[in-house]
């Protein structure tokens, strides 16, 4: 296939780092990166800002709920199974 | 993964404590899809676990434990939600899923020597040196930023990028297709390494600290 611009690549790295690039046009983007100083270091950027995302805290199910959950599980686990 | 059924069939409660430690963030977090409230989240979570306890001698391991439970949710959270009455719309995609991720300007146009290609004013900023982590500062900056992006970029991006579900737990679990989940996806990562592109310029973080 031709070959791909700046402007077109950009748009194809969540397809390429998702697999789903028909095989000729993953290859195209690759030739591109090969010779794109700039296009390689605007995926690497956004690599490293979701990989960055990682370290984010998130919010966890309050205890009292994960207890209720705990005492509701025990509950189930001692009845007998119907299988 | 392959071995948490078994464990949770015999009644290990330990296994199961540490299921749905692991799993809950996650699963809050996509229940924001369907519900408006952080307390109709917990809602829905909790409604989730009681089902999936109720329903796991009937399972059947046609997916993985994990996008089952996920598709409870999903269920879960459509049913509370309908009263809830959400109004972004998720199943389609709409004018802010179309259209460039970066700005035209910024390469050189037609009829110029290389069309299309980055221009030189407008090829992409340093952001500091690979091997610097980003700072605690930076990081809170980040946080601030993703929590600025549209609803459902910033719910896929959360899922797939702090959370680490997979394209198909995420598509499972909001119910949206795996294409528009890679545009939501794609748009989101951009505009989050655009604005932590104009903070780098405007000196507002660095990545050496």
């Amino acid at each position: 296939m031709d070959e791909l611009t700046c402007q077109q690549v950009v748009e194809l790295i969540t397809e390429l780092d998702e697999g789903t690039l028909a095989i000729e046009v993953a290859e195209a983007v690759q030739a591109h990166l090969d010779d794109c100083p700039d296009c390689v270091r605007y995926f690497a950027q956004i690599r490293r800002v979701s990989q960055s995302l990682r370290a984010l805290p998130v919010e966890s199910l309050p205890v009292a709920i994960q207890d209720a959950l705990t005492e509701a599980f025990r509950a189930w686990s001692t009845k007998p199974s119907n299988h | 993964m392959d071995d948490l059924l078994p464990l949770l069939l015999a009644g290990d409660t330990a296994a199961y404590e540490r299921t749905v430690r692991a799993w809950s963030p996650a699963m809050l977090r996509a229940a924001r899809r369907y519900v408006a409230t952080p307390a109709s989240a917990e809602e829905v979570v909790q409604e989730t676990w009681l089902a999936v306890v109720g329903g796991l001698r009937g399972f059947e391991g046609r997916s993985s434990l994990r996008t089952w439970v996920f598709a409870v949710l999903a269920n879960i959270g459509r049913r509370r939600g309908a009263a809830e009455a959400r109004t972004v719309p998720w199943a389609s995609l709409d004018a802010d899923d179309t259209g460039a991720t970066v700005d035209a300007r910024r390469f050189s146009p037609p009829g110029s020597p290389w069309p299309g290609h980055w221009s030189s004013v407008g090829a992409p900023r340093d952001f500091g040196p690979e091997e610097q982590f980003m700072s605690a500062e930076a990081l809170q900056i980040l946080e601030a930023e993703l929590a600025q992006l549209p609803t459902r970029q910033r719910l896929v991006v959360e899922l797939r990028d702090v959370h680490g579900l997979t394209s198909q737990e995420v598509c499972t679990v909001l119910e949206i297709t795996q294409q528009n989940q890679r545009v939501l996806l794609h748009r989101g990562r951009a505009a989050l390494r655009q604005r932590v592109e104009d903070l780098v310029t405007a000196g507002v973080i660095s990545w050496t600290s």
